[in-house]
């Protein structure tokens, strides 16, 4: 073997150690892990905002439980426990009129029965209970009226106080004791249920007829009841509360009036508001009045509307969950949703029905369900409100009973019939109908029958459409986009996601306009002019800014920069366009100085910028804001933003300036400046920096007189920016948020463009620069394209960080959810909306799936914006790859 | 702002240090090279020839600093009107310095300090009220690595034009035209000149770069190795290139090829360590120079 030459003398084992070999695969394991981790980690994140969104768009469910035969004929009133395991029917007709019978839903049994005696209902001939409660208010035959409790009342039952063979077998079973029910609920608990019927006192003036429809609402002082009779004529009667202030004793009068309706009119419906100050009467034409009995003495008719359409008779009026809406129901199978809107729509849409009236509220219809086939265009025979949600079930005189909503105009369910039940006739036209407190139970009564389903609404309020299309939201004047979600307990929750989607892009949109220019302007700055030594300094501190918390930018932005930019609203404006031009001005005279002292002096150029034209642009805003206030808004911005005074002249100016102002540069670029060239060939320095002074100074008059004359041309056309872009005026608003919102995206977008424009390569920009270009068009022309991918993925990042900024709008926004491209007004975007909202909403409730379903739309929008990122950057580094 | 300039020219500096300490046992005497490296002063041996041409530019007792480090010490020489002048040396003895000297790109580099002046036709280089971008529109540069634009190969031609505001379609095409036909490149490329110039091959890169330089019709042309990242055959096209300049452009070549500078130059400059050392016409610096030390170098006997 021969002697091995070694370079160092060192021999080198050859062999991996077993150590190395360990700890490289323990690294790949880790890294492997690691990455598959993250990668679960992001889809389990999206599978959960899926999985909690998803049940919205889950269909209802129902199942027919019981058909159960009834003997005793009409059935006037109907029913059902709070956990929906009996219910209580009175009857209307034969030897048991006005006698309460309790029915077990589990098997149909007959649990109670309570005769005419007993309730004091004997003689009723209309008896109405409002869905959710027990008042209830019954006129008689009579003529007389009374409000009272009707219903079955439920009280927790400890299971100790009764002997086994008292307690029900199964869930939802019922057991008769002591006069009063069992009822067994699920997870072994009981309720103890009793039929209550209690009636209040006569009326301080009966009708004189048999009353045929009443109602009856609950207000503080007690409950408000009106009724009409068979001659139309209506009485109204109320229980008003005074609480003496010394003794605290309270004292009750009740109160009441007889109302005279107009010459011809007969009511066959009446209904109250749920706040008890409108009073509706219907005739069966569809012939209506809307009363204002807000002081219950004084009654005022407030319009005339047509509830019923052309020939189609008016069979029923329900008042839906809310108290605002009613549902009429007619006989060509239709029910119409109608409520008093504030104002008068836009275009006067056919929907509406009233002419307007003194309170400024006329009713109009929202809209209409229609029988589900024309052939099928039979009477609607019942409506029924749930207690708890605008859903309502309807039944026809052919088909049976649908469950619907009125917030989504949709059709819920059509829960299944039985044949008996379906085959029911013209009979079934007496039918009764009830939705239990839980939604969790459907209740119908034909003449022959009761049906019984069990029932799952899922969110029948939530639709692609509820929450991507205007809806018609009670006492709205039209269809329009709307997320409100928190109110009284009977509020129309409203679930559309296009103000939060439009807010998040208005956010994004106005600070990518304000931060993307300068930010890109900075880079460039920095990477071709900045000296490395100043670079070196400046550029970590703006980096420093990006890790400024978002809580503090919000803060400052809401609540430091919001009262003064208030304050300072005309300088600020007047200063957009001043400043640039006194910057611009100050470079063109800087041109006019001798040339030594220009070569002398040229590292003094941004300071004389700095410290000469800035604060010159800023005193010059300052000192011509009034005057151009009065010039252009009247005397005061913030009133003429708010639509008070001043013509739409000064803010076409406005709009118009930036688009003068490019559109100058361009053509002075286009013709002026190659002329210029042309015959400036032999003119020394001097003379071509005044031709260019002069050139700017014609530039700029010609800009404004183009700004002008637009204006002047578009006020005469009667156009106007407000309601546009600019609007009323309000502290917190989208030119504040894209203020706050730059100094977070600023740093980002500088820094990363920054990178990109300095990693081009040197020899590109010595290469522009040998060939005689000057700095600016080195960068403009060469490095800028060059370095395209880099500045647009700057861009892109930087957008990504305005879609899900959440702290800075949170605090700087205001937090309405308008749709409003109003520079001066705020919104509400997804990101604020989840935060402030999520932590309040029910979990499994549809507000808490909508905020989940918020979340995934910004995930969403975040995707899209960078996938759509990615591919374009794709494409500018397939250009520039090979540099 | 020029981060990498910088770095460069401390490499730079870097390699000339290395170069001094290195000590070449077994080579002849040098006398004047180990002058140089000691930090002499040593005259530089200037052809009679050279001086009785009509110059182009004139160099002027030039020094130059990188920071403290000094990489030219004196240079003094004219390079002669519509000849091809080339520059050899050892690497990091200022060949490529003086170079980016000459139109200034040096003021790119933040720690540069000159002393001495150059003249273009006469004009003062250095003077403080030269516009450095007028001076640099009067010459045209192609650097070592080809550098075309990231734009079409018509408007890497046209750039200079474009700069000038010049946007007469007639006036560009022709313009381009003759510039690619003037750097050979015409043929190759009139099919395709609105194709990316990052396409093309290197050497066609180079010749585009040439055409990008003569397009903005420069009273010197400066090729800074404009061979060294080429193959042998483009090589030898921009050599035939630089044949078919000769006697129409005033050209300075900075080249490590022998061969190269014997071929191509009408003129050679021998440089050392931030040193003219001898500088002649190419015959006489190729077969019968002065100084021995040149003789070394250009025989392959030392650099």
């Amino acid at each position: 073997m021969q002697a091995k030459s070694t370079f160092t003398g060192r021999p080198r084992r050859r062999a991996t150690h077993p150590w190395v070999r360990a700890s490289d695969s323990i690294a790949r394991a880790v890294i492997t892990l690691g990455g598959i981790g993250t990668i679960v980690a992001v889809l389990a994140v999206g599978v959960f905002l899926i999985a909690v969104a998803a049940p919205l768009f889950k269909g209802a469910f129902g199942s027919l439980d019981l058909v159960s035969p009834l003997t005793s004929g009409r059935t006037a009133a109907l029913g059902a426990d709070e956990s929906g395991a009996v219910a209580w029917l009175l009857h209307g007709e034969s030897d048991v009129a006005g006698g309460i019978t309790v029915v077990g839903l589990a098997d149909g049994q007959t649990l109670l029965d309570k005769p005419a005696s007993d309730t004091g209902l004997a003689g009723s001939s209309a008896v109405r209970v409002p869905p959710g409660g027990m008042l209830a208010a019954v006129g008689f035959a009579d003529g007389s009226f009374r409000t009272g409790r009707i219903g079955l009342d439920s009280a927790y039952q400890p299971a100790e106080e009764l002997r086994p063979d008292q307690l029900p077998k199964q869930v939802g079973g019922a057991v008769t004791v002591d006069g009063s029910l069992v009822v067994r609920l699920a997870g072994d608990r009981f309720s103890r249920v009793s039929l209550i019927t209690e009636l209040g006192p006569p009326p301080t003036l009966p009708l004189g007829g048999p009353v045929i429809d009443i109602d009856v609402v609950s207000l503080a002082g007690g409950p408000l009841v009106a009724a009409v009779d068979d001659t139309g004529r209506i009485r109204v009667e109320a229980v008003t509360s005074k609480r003496n202030m010394l003794t605290g004793k309270m004292t009750s009068t009740p109160k009441g009036v007889s109302i005279e309706p107009p010459v011809g009119f007969k009511a066959r419906f009446i209904r109250t508001s749920a706040l008890g100050d409108q009073l509706f009467l219907i005739a069966t034409s569809g012939e209506a009045h809307r009363y204002l009995i807000r002081d219950i003495d004084s009654p005022v008719l407030m319009e005339s509307f047509d509830a019923g359409p052309g020939d189609a008779e008016v069979t029923v009026v329900e008042r839906l969950f809310g108290g605002a809406t009613l549902a009429v129901g007619d006989s060509l199978g239709r029910v119409r949703i109608m409520f008093a809107t504030r104002g008068v729509s836009e275009g006067g849409e056919a929907a509406d029905v009233g002419k307007g009236a003194a309170d400024g509220l006329r009713m109009a219809v929202a809209r209409t369900f229609e029988p589900r086939r024309a052939d099928e265009a039979v009477a609607i025979t019942a409506i029924a409100a749930s207690p708890r949600s605008r859903l309502f079930a309807v039944s026809d005189a052919a088909r049976g009973v649908r469950l619907l909503q009125s917030t989504a105009g949709s059709d819920v369910l059509e829960p299944p019939v039985a044949r008996a039940a379906a085959d029911a006739g013209p009979s079934i036209l007496a039918a009764r109908l009830c939705i239990s407190s839980r939604e969790n139970r459907l209740l119908a009564i034909g003449r022959g029958s009761l049906a019984v389903w069990s029932i799952d609404t899922g969110y029948p309020e939530i639709s692609a459409r509820t929450l991507l299309a205007p809806v018609w939201y009670e006492n709205y004047v039209g269809a329009s986009h709307a997320w409100e979600t928190t109110g009284h307990e009977a509020f129309e929750s409203k679930f559309g996601l296009v103000p939060l989607i439009f807010g998040t892009l208005k956010a994004t949109l106005y600070s990518m306009l304000f931060a993307t220019p300068i930010a890109l302007l900075a880079a460039i700055y920095a990477s071709q002019f900045m000296h490395a030594r100043w670079k070196a300094r400046i550029k970590p501190t703006i980096e420093m800014m990006a890790s400024l918390p978002s809580v503090v930018l919000g803060f400052m932005a809401g609540l430091v920069f919001a009262p003064v930019i208030e304050r300072s609203l005309m300088p600020l404006l007047a200063g957009c366009f001043l400043v640039p031009v006194v910057i611009l001005l100050s470079a063109h005279l800087w041109q006019l100085l001798p040339s030594g002292w220009r070569t002398r002096y040229a590292g003094w150029r941004l300071a004389v910028v700095a410290f000469g034209a800035l604060p010159v642009g800023i005193a010059l805003s300052r000192t011509l804001a009034p005057a151009a206030e009065r010039f252009l808004f009247g005397g005061n911005v913030t009133s003429w933003l708010d639509g008070r005074g001043g013509s739409g002249f000064g803010g076409w100016v406005f709009a118009s300036l930036p688009l003068a102002a490019i559109a100058a540069t361009a053509l002075v670029g286009r013709f002026v400046n190659p002329w210029l060239r042309r015959v400036s060939g032999s003119w020394t320095h001097r003379r071509a920096a005044a031709a260019s002074l002069l050139v700017f100074l014609c530039g700029v008059v010609a800009t404004v007189a183009f700004a002008v004359a637009v204006a002047v041309l578009f006020d005469s056309l009667r156009l106007d920016t407000r309601g546009g872009i600019f609007g009323t005026y309000v502290q917190r608003n989208a030119l504040i948020v894209a203020i706050g919102m730059s100094f977070a995206i600023i740093p980002l977008i500088f820094t990363i463009a920054d990178d990109a424009l300095s990693s081009v390569p040197e020899h590109l920009r010595s290469a522009s620069l040998g060939a005689g270009a000057t700095p600016w068009q080195t960068a403009v022309r060469v490095i800028v394209p060059a370095a395209a991918s880099g500045l647009f993925s700057a861009v892109m990042i930087g957008l990504g960080r305005a879609v899900g900024e959440t702290m800075i709008v949170l605090m700087a926004a205001g937090n309405t959810p308008l749709v409003s491209w109003n520079l001066f007004n705020g919104f509400q975007t997804l990101s604020a909306a989840i935060a402030t909202e999520l932590p309040e909403a029910a979990r499994g409730s549809a507000h808490y799936r909508v905020l989940f379903l918020a979340a995934l739309t910004l995930f969403a929008i975040t995707f899209v914006v960078n996938t759509v990122a990615e591919l374009v950057r794709q494409r500018f580094r397939k250009r520039a790859y090979e540099l | 702002m020029g981060s990498g300039a910088s770095m460069q020219s401390v490499d730079r500096a870097r390699q000339d240090i290395a170069s001094e300490a290195v000590s070449r046992p077994g080579e002849p005497p040098q006398d004047r090279l180990i002058a140089v490296a000691a930090g002499l002063e040593v005259e530089a041996e200037v052809h009679d020839g050279v001086l009785k041409e009509p110059p182009v530019l004139e160099i002027d007792r030039f020094n130059l600093w990188y920071g403290t480090k000094q990489a030219l010490h004196r240079i003094t020489m004219p390079i002669p009107l519509n000849k091809v002048t080339a520059l050899v040396g050892p690497s990091g003895c200022g060949k490529s310095t003086l170079l980016r000297s000459v139109n200034r790109l040096n003021d790119l580099v933040q720690s540069v300090r000159i002393t001495g002046d150059m003249r273009l036709n006469g004009d003062s280089i250095y003077d403080p009220r030269m516009d450095v971008i007028e001076l640099r529109k009067r010459m045209g540069m192609v650097f070592q690595k080809p550098n075309p634009f990231p734009m079409s190969i018509y408007e890497n031609v046209v750039y200079s034009l474009r700069i000038d505001g010049e946007t007469s379609r007639g006036v560009l095409d022709e313009v381009c035209e003759m510039s690619l036909r003037g750097a050979a490149l015409w043929d190759e490329v009139k099919d395709r000149l609105q194709d990316s110039a990052l396409g093309l091959s290197g050497g066609q890169q180079q010749r585009l770069c040439i055409a990008r330089a003569i397009a903005a019709e420069p009273e010197v042309l400066l090729l800074d190795e404009p061979c060294s990242a080429l193959d042998p055959i483009a090589t030898g096209k921009v050599e035939d290139l630089i044949q078919e300049l000769r006697g129409r452009y005033s050209v300075l070549i900075v080249t490590h090829n022998m061969q190269q500078a014997s071929r191509s130059s009408d003129y050679t400059a021998f440089m050392y360590l931030g040193r003219l050392i001898e500088y002649g016409a190419t015959t006489d610096i190729f077969t019968k120079p002065v100084l021995r030390e040149t003789e070394a170098y250009v025989t392959g006997r030392f650099g």
